[in-house]
């Protein structure tokens, strides 16, 4: 499994975590029945508090991502797929935002980012409408 | 200021009351008071010079308080400094090593000290340190030290563990080797630690609990969790007029964009949103923020203080 800590980001560890388990569910990486690594063995790996680890995976069961078996160990359920629009649109909007705040610090308006981001959406969709006819 | 959880005071693996060191006429600690629930992994956050050092001197039994008692694992400091060494593991990098013993001879040797020695849990450090056992302390390098340091420290099974600033000057992978076996050593059950680190990402990565220093003083002390919580920043577009926020609940700072405001706040909750609202803010944006910018923050807010006094 693939996550990645980064502790100088804003956003708490135990967070990234979360998300990143999240991610890898919604783009197919981690697959239904899929074991997760022991509390102990990814705070080792990560280097992080086990109880950080701890909490991520709790936050993870509550939401249904994961589930827990009774001396098994821990598993993706079944039904994380469902989250991957909203996880999504997430990713989307966090990376959005950061492109419109460079926009605002270059004294852009809103009409102008609007703009923009209207013409760069257009012309993406325009050079993929060969390939998606030819489906 | 500080949201600590109650705990009773058996609880407590470290307390200090009152705990302060002159000297001459410098304040090096000026009365602090530092509770170390068992268990734990509490982070001493600070600049060079902030007191870390000294405190964890005055814990361990090296520097004698001017002002203040210390409490270790239930029992006064100055009463069972005997009982306590044998308890407590002390990792720093000025830690005493002889320099003609072979690495295998400074294992046997500080083996002799403890009744609690792990034979098998120093055989598997050795190892997974490549540590050479035939090689003299004086010809090892710097990071190999520090992992003999750590070995002896860790094999004898303490109830508590003591780092002052362990990996300070090591380079990445030795840092990754001392964080990964206190990561490891904490995942047992019930042994606590506290370590002092200038190095924030560091603090964040590992510790439960988080004490901000700075010249002397504790600043803060909660959980990670409660900090990041507490802290926010707040973002808002400012349209052409700029709100007055001076004097809004909890706003440490205030930085202003070009087409934006950002303020920093401390304890946040409805009430700053309301104080906000009736300054005309719209929109706020409420966003996390990290333990560096809480760090730097809370540092500036007290020395700013301190300089208006």
């Amino acid at each position: 499994m693939f996550i990645k800590v980064d502790p100088s980001n804003d956003v708490p560890i135990f967070r990234q975590i979360v998300q990143q388990i999240k991610t890898a569910v919604a783009m197919g990486r981690l697959e239904p029945e899929d074991p997760l690594p022991s509390v102990r063995q990814l705070a080792v790996e990560l280097a992080v508090n086990p109880n950080t680890v701890a909490r991520a995976y709790l936050d993870l069961e509550i939401e249904g991502v994961i589930y827990k078996r009774q001396g098994a160990g821990t598993f993706v359920s079944g039904r994380g797929v469902e989250m991957s629009k909203n996880e999504r649109r997430r990713v989307l909007r966090e990376l959005l935002e950061k492109a419109l705040v460079e926009g605002l610090n270059l004294g852009m308006e809103e009409k102008e980012l609007r703009e923009t981001f209207e013409r760069v959406l257009e012309k993406m969709m325009q050079a993929r409408t060969p390939e998606t006819v030819g489906r | 200021m500080s949201s600590n959880v109650e705990y009773m005071p058996e609880e407590y693996a470290i307390e200090t009351r009152n705990l302060g060191r002159k000297f001459g006429k410098f304040e090096a600690v000026k009365g602090v008071d530092l509770t170390v629930p068992k268990g734990t992994v509490f982070g001493l956050l600070g600049v060079n010079g902030a007191g870390k050092s000294t405190i964890i001197k005055m814990i361990m039994g090296h520097l004698r308080p001017t002002s203040g008692e210390v409490r270790i694992l239930g029992r006064a400091l100055g009463e069972d400094l005997v009982e306590i060494r044998k308890r407590v593991a002390y990792v720093s990098e000025n830690r005493y090593l002889y320099e003609w013993m072979t690495v295998a001879e400074s294992i046997t040797f500080t083996r002799a000290f403890h009744a609690t020695w792990d034979d098998r849990k120093a055989a598997d450090l050795l190892k997974r340190f490549s540590l050479p056992p035939e090689k003299k302390v004086r010809q090892l390098s710097r990071g190999n030290r520090a992992r003999l340091c750590l070995l002896l420290a860790l094999s004898f099974n303490p109830e508590l563990i003591v780092l002052d600033e362990p990996t300070s000057g090591l380079d990445p992978i030795v840092r990754r080797d001392f964080i990964e076996n206190i990561v490891s050593e904490i995942a047992e059950e019930g042994k606590t630690v506290l370590f002092s680190s200038h190095i924030v990402e560091e603090v964040e990565r590992v510790a439960d609990y988080v004490g901000i220093m700075d010249e002397g003083e504790l600043l803060l002390v909660s959980t990670i969790d409660e900090i990041k919580s507490s802290y926010k920043r707040v973002r808002y577009a400012t349209n052409g007029t700029r709100p007055e926020v001076t004097g809004v609940v909890g706003v440490m700072m205030v930085e202003n964009g070009r087409h934006e405001q950002v303020l920093t706040v401390q304890g946040f909750g409805d009430e700053t949103m309301r104080q906000l609202g009736e300054r005309g803010v719209k929109n706020p944006e409420v966003l996390p923020i990290s333990l560096e910018d809480i760090f730097v923050s809370a540092v500036r807010a007290e020395r700013e203080r301190r300089a208006s006094l």
